[in-house]
């Protein structure tokens, strides 16, 4: 009976499928859940698999077509909430249940300031006046931590950072004291010092109100940090579910156990020997500063050896993404060099620069973006050979266009079709091809995997490192967390501010971090393992 | 499972736009209705050029839908008893050349203009999108009205004039397009490939334009077109004896009362073609624009 | 903000100089200036005479500095058929010009705000479709044919509305609307494109799910971010209402802007063609700067920047 009272929300047998223009497609199929008091329930899943959709069927938000609920119940207090009318139905959103979102820039009116968005909630179901209501939200705000809560409730979303509006978010989800708030990726967009800040607020808010939480997320790390249960989704389908500990330690289904070993940053291997460090370098980066508006790189110093794979690890606004487009040429540096095989990239003359770029190549983070969605796989990739006309004679295209395709992992027939017709991982292989194209000595990957869901990272990290030893390639790898240059990288650079705070071999690093910054990022970084250890 | 849809969307690709342009009626009528005009406009002035001047003074002003004479005479005749069949053929010729004259050149000029000032910014194409605003801030019927004033009404002139004034909305549209896609991620690999600024500028930007820019001249064939008839029913377009659809209505007016046909018929070609045009136009925005059409095909893979 | 307001009006008084310095020169382009002013038949001494009198033989930089001389002491030269300063003759029609564009602007923007929003909410809804064809249809017509055919079919055949004239609300009846077709058809259009992306927004999926009432998710969340590209296109309006004004007055004689310009035009009174070009000029880009004032009170967006 107790067992009873204490389930907040059901979901059984739910099914949701899509009109497209090749004919319906299921999302869902039939999945089964349950949510009880003071408990999280992680659902798993990679783009695609269907835990949006079913937040969507929750909140009442799916958009009904293309969208089309098949069959099944939400029992929500033992009281299907599929079946009640509109009215009743929006009565129950954001009082009784609430959602928060990933993409706070565009969840959140950018023309209303935040205090009247989260006021609004009192307003709706409260009937409460404006002043009572603005003076309930600012209570919320200050509740969320947010600084100065009082002015700051007259400011616009654009005006607040990543972590703040997904704060904003939250209080707005927590006005009505809600039974259950679902977390919709509630952290993916946002740094991960950052990320443990708000995961710690939501199991803190949890715990004092006794609520539910729905933690939608692809990031194993998140679930295993505040989870109780997990459910596994795939295509639609739940392949697997259970209590944390179970799933993650003894996962049955192949598809969790793939998932599992995906997780980068199992093991830490000795690579100090591999490397010839005696050897003069190919790169080295010579107290490199950039100034914008701020300061983006501040006197950054290091060196890349040939074969090697330099980590540069930083959250957003650390200056990573500048020392790469520094190292491309994309832009000047205010002061400082950069010397690749002993001469200034920045006196480079027409000519130098031209085989400069023949040398050095890029792959970066979104691979939709990066690809001309105008031009075809063959083109994409022998665009380079027309650029660099000596490079290749054009009878052999088509030849080498198969055999880098082969290289990557993709499939000769490939050739003739467009980027937005592959995944992203599959795009990122394409890039990687085109990358390879010119035989380079040097690639810079600009956050390369940060984009794809977790088995396609490791793929792309294997890969990466497979390509490596075959042509004897140096990487420079920029990643915005640490677990994932743990297995590829030879040594890592720190950076925070625009400034490198620690460099070194990659197990000494993640072994015995000596800079408090460091230590942070490790110890903020979700990770599996801690679980283990918890 | 990636594979198998892959390569469904890609042989569906053709069907697919030709299912959404059959599923369009009203579109698929436009676009009928826009190559026979084009038909006409081509041809029909070589094959009636006898009846265009032939003054038949027994038929002056006759009543449109007799049987009674020639077919010619079926939408009636005018003040000299020439034939309105005859006379709508030719000028629409004349209509058709001017605007697709003066909107194939705003569109190659403008856009050209756009995309260089938006690929090089800096003081250059600072100085650009100021004209632009200068011409567009000003009435371009006001303005046309002033230049052909000045100078004589033309043909050529006429077409300079029209090309002039609309060629802003094509350098702001390119412009805007070049300043979103500069920034792509894809015009950064191939400048770190070593791509030439001819290169990124024709080969990987000016694409990604050329699908709106066709939409906008669709439209603005129409407004064109309108100008057009505008400045020739104010008395600056053409001149008589040359004869468009707007000067038609103008030399129509003055017999409104007593033969309506005769501004009638020119002026409902004249709001027929720029209803197709309309209507092709707003359809084509939906399959020419590369982001809607692969969101309508992605559908499956991304249905979060 | 108030940076991007002096940008911007700054930039606009660049326009009008930028369009005036065009005017000066285009009409000396002609040739010789005095053709601009006399009747074509003018004997040639008169021309001489002219041309002397007002020092068109002076050296062109000599004629320029006079010309930005009498501008700045706001002489806009002399109207020769109205014998009276051309800025008087022109400040004169500009109110009735204003009166009719706003009444049009008015009712279009309001009716495509209406007619938009519905049709957004369902989009290929019975409503939509019909809604679509009508607007398009109201852009494609030639203003000056849907006139005169108004005129032989209210004024001359049913005679329920004077043909011609100024005078009181049945003389307003058709200039107005058919001032208002064209805008109304384009505004129509914009407002339904900016209503189906604002609905589609994420942001009403967050007001859906905090409760909200449906009329307040579409009248409050999307309406109010849906209007932002509807001011941009309407302040572009303000040029083609103008376009508008110089038909509809012509056709229906009333002494605003439009009919004066092309009558200052056919009796070659330059100085009033002149003048009027300086006005109207003003007059549009005060307009734009409203329009950006009026967006960026909107868009807090672009407050802030």
């Amino acid at each position: 009976m107790n067992k009873l009272k204490d389930t907040l929300l059901k979901v059984s047998n739910l099914a949701v499928s899509f009109d497209t223009v090749d004919g319906p497609i299921d999302a869902v199929q039939g999945i089964n859940f349950e949510l009880k008091k003071g408990q999280t329930l992680a659902i798993i899943g990679e783009s695609g698999s269907g835990k949006s959709v079913t937040a969507s069927v929750i909140m009442g938000i799916l958009s009904c077509p293309p969208g089309r609920i098949k069959s099944g119940e939400v029992f929500l207090n033992n009281q299907d909430i599929l079946k009640l009318s509109i009215e009743e139905r929006r009565k129950l959103m954001g009082n009784k249940i609430a959602i928060i979102f990933q993409d706070t820039l565009a969840h959140l009116n950018p023309v209303f300031n935040i205090g009247s968005q989260i006021a609004e909630c009192f307003q709706v179901h409260k009937s409460l006046n404006k002043k009572e209501s603005w003076n309930k939200a600012v209570a919320l705000l200050e509740r969320v931590n947010i600084p100065n809560a009082r002015t700051r409730a007259k400011d616009f979303p654009h005006q607040f950072s990543g972590g703040q509006r997904q704060r904003v978010m939250i209080a707005m989800a927590l006005a009505l004291e809600p039974d259950i708030i679902i977390a919709d990726e509630p952290t993916t967009a946002l740094d991960v010092t950052i990320q443990a800040k708000i995961l710690d607020l939501l199991a803190e808010l949890r715990d004092e109100r006794n609520m539910g939480l729905i933690l939608i997320t692809h990031d194993l790390g998140v679930a295993a940090e505040t989870a109780d249960n997990v459910v596994v989704l795939k295509n639609g389908k739940i392949v697997e579910s259970g209590t944390l500990k179970t799933v993650f330690t003894t996962p049955k289904h192949s598809y969790t156990k793939q998932l599992m070993s995906s997780i980068p940053g199992r093991t830490i291997k000795s690579k100090k020997n591999k490397l010839n460090n005696n050897s003069d370098p190919i790169l080295e980066v010579k107290n490199l500063t950039k100034h914008y508006d701020t300061i983006a790189c501040d006197d950054v110093n290091f060196k890349l050896y040939k074969n090697e794979i330099l980590g540069v690890v930083g959250e957003s606004g650390s200056g990573k993404t500048t020392v790469s487009n520094l190292i491309l040429r994309l832009t000047n540096p205010s002061s400082g060099n950069i010397f690749y095989h002993g001469k200034n990239i920045f006196d480079f003359d027409k000519k130098e620069l031209f085989s400069f770029r023949r040398r050095v190549q890029v792959v970066f983070q979104d691979p939709f973006a990066s690809l001309n969605p105008t031009m075809n796989v063959y083109n994409l990739i022998s665009e380079p050979w027309l650029i660099h006309s000596d490079f290749l004679n054009k009878s052999l295209y088509a030849k080498r266009v198969s055999e880098l395709l082969i290289s990557v992992g993709l499939d000769p027939d490939d050739a003739s079709r467009y980027p937005h017709q592959f995944s992203g991982g599959q795009r990122q292989r394409i890039a990687i091809a085109r990358a390879l194209a010119l035989n380079p000595e040097i690639i810079i990957c600009d956050e390369a995997v940060s984009a794809l869901d977790v088995s396609i990272q490791a793929q792309i990290i294997k890969l990466l490192s497979d390509l490596r030893d075959k042509f004897s390639l140096s990487y420079v790898f920029i990643a915005h967390d640490l677990p994932v240059v743990r297995d590829l990288v030879d040594r890592v650079i720190v950076m925070k501010s625009g400034k490198i705070v620690e460099q070194g071999f990659v197990e000494d690093i993640f072994n015995h971090p000596n800079h408090p910054y460091t230590q942070d990022l490790l110890k903020a970084s979700p990770s599996v393992f801690n679980l283990i250890n918890r | 499972m990636q594979k198998i849809q892959r390569s469904k969307v890609s042989s569906n690709n053709f069907k697919k736009i030709l299912s959404m342009f059959l599923n369009d009626k009203l579109a698929f009528i436009s676009i009928i209705f826009l190559i026979l005009i084009i038909i006409i406009a081509v041809f029909g002035p070589s094959l009636t050029s006898a009846s265009f001047t032939k003054m038949n003074l027994r038929l002056r002003n006759l009543a449109p839908f007799s049987f009674e004479h020639d077919i010619m005479y079926f939408f009636g005749a005018d003040a000299l008893g020439r034939s309105m069949i005859a006379r709508l053929i030719v000028a629409t010729q004349n209509t058709m050349f001017i605007a697709a004259t003066a909107v194939f050149f705003s569109m190659t000029l403008g856009g050209i203009l756009g995309l260089v000032s938006g690929y090089f910014g800096g003081k250059i194409g600072n100085i650009i999108m100021r004209l632009a605003d200068i011409i567009m801030s000003f009435p371009s019927l006001l303005l046309a009205v002033i230049v052909l004033y000045m100078f004589d009404p033309s043909l050529l002139n006429l077409v300079i004039v029209l090309a002039f004034t609309r060629m802003p909305i094509y350098m702001r549209t390119a412009r805007a397009e070049v300043l979103e896609i500069r920034e792509r991620l894809f015009v950064s690999a191939a400048i770190s490939m070593g791509a030439s600024h001819f290169r990124i500028i024709f080969k990987h930007i000016a694409p990604l334009t050329i699908p709106t820019l066709i939409t906008i001249a669709t439209l603005d064939f129409a407004f064109v077109m309108l100008g057009e008839s505008a400045l020739s029913f104010l008395g600056v377009g053409i001149q008589p004896p040359e004869v468009t659809w707007g000067l038609m209505v103008a030399q129509g007016r003055n017999y409104l009362q007593i033969a309506w046909w005769l501004a009638f018929f020119p002026g409902l070609m004249i709001m027929l073609v720029a209803l197709s045009l309309n209507l092709l136009s707003s359809w084509l925005r939906i399959v020419l624009d590369p982001i809607q059409r692969w969101r309508l095909e992605d559908i499956g893979e991304k249905n979060e | 903000m108030k940076k991007y307001l002096s940008k911007r009006i700054l930039s606009s008084l660049l326009a009008v100089i930028g369009l005036f310095i065009m005017v000066f020169f285009l009409a000396r382009l002609t040739g010789d200036p005095g053709h601009l002013y006399l009747p074509i038949d003018a004997p040639l001494e008169v021309r001489k005479e002219f041309s002397e009198k007002h020092g068109f033989n002076d050296p062109i930089y000599v004629q320029f500095g006079r010309f930005v001389g009498d501008l700045v002491n706001g002489d806009l030269g002399y109207s020769l058929r109205k014998e009276r300063p051309a800025i008087d003759v022109v400040l004169e029609a500009i109110p009735i010009t204003l009166s009719l564009a706003a009444v049009a602007m008015t009712i279009a923007l309001f009716g495509a705000i209406i007619i938009g929003s519905l049709a957004a909410y369902r989009p290929n809804g019975i409503f939509d479709r019909i809604s679509r064809v009508v607007s398009l249809t109201a852009a494609s017509a030639p203003d000056f044919w849907v006139a005169i055919t108004a005129i032989l079919l209210f004024s001359v055949s049913l005679r329920w509305l004077p043909t011609s004239g100024m005078g009181d609300f049945p003389y307003w009846i058709m200039p107005v609307s058919i001032l208002v077709i064209r805008p109304l058809g384009l505004l129509v259009q914009v407002v339904r494109g900016s209503m189906i992306t604002a609905l589609s927004s994420d942001f009403v999926k967050t007001a859906r799910a905090k409760g909200v009432k449906e009329k307040s998710v579409i009248f409050k969340h999307a309406l109010r971010n849906g209007l932002l590209p509807v001011i941009t296109v309407a302040g572009d309006q303000a040029a083609a209402i103008a376009n508008g004004a110089v038909i509809v007055e012509t056709i229906f004689g009333w002494p605003g802007i439009g009919k004066l310009m092309i009558d200052s035009i056919l009796q070659r009174d330059f100085a009033v063609v002149q003048a009027s070009i300086l006005i109207t000029a003003i007059v549009i880009l005060s307009i734009n700067i409203i329009i950006d004032i009026a967006y960026a009170t909107l868009d807090p967006r672009i407050r802030h920047k």
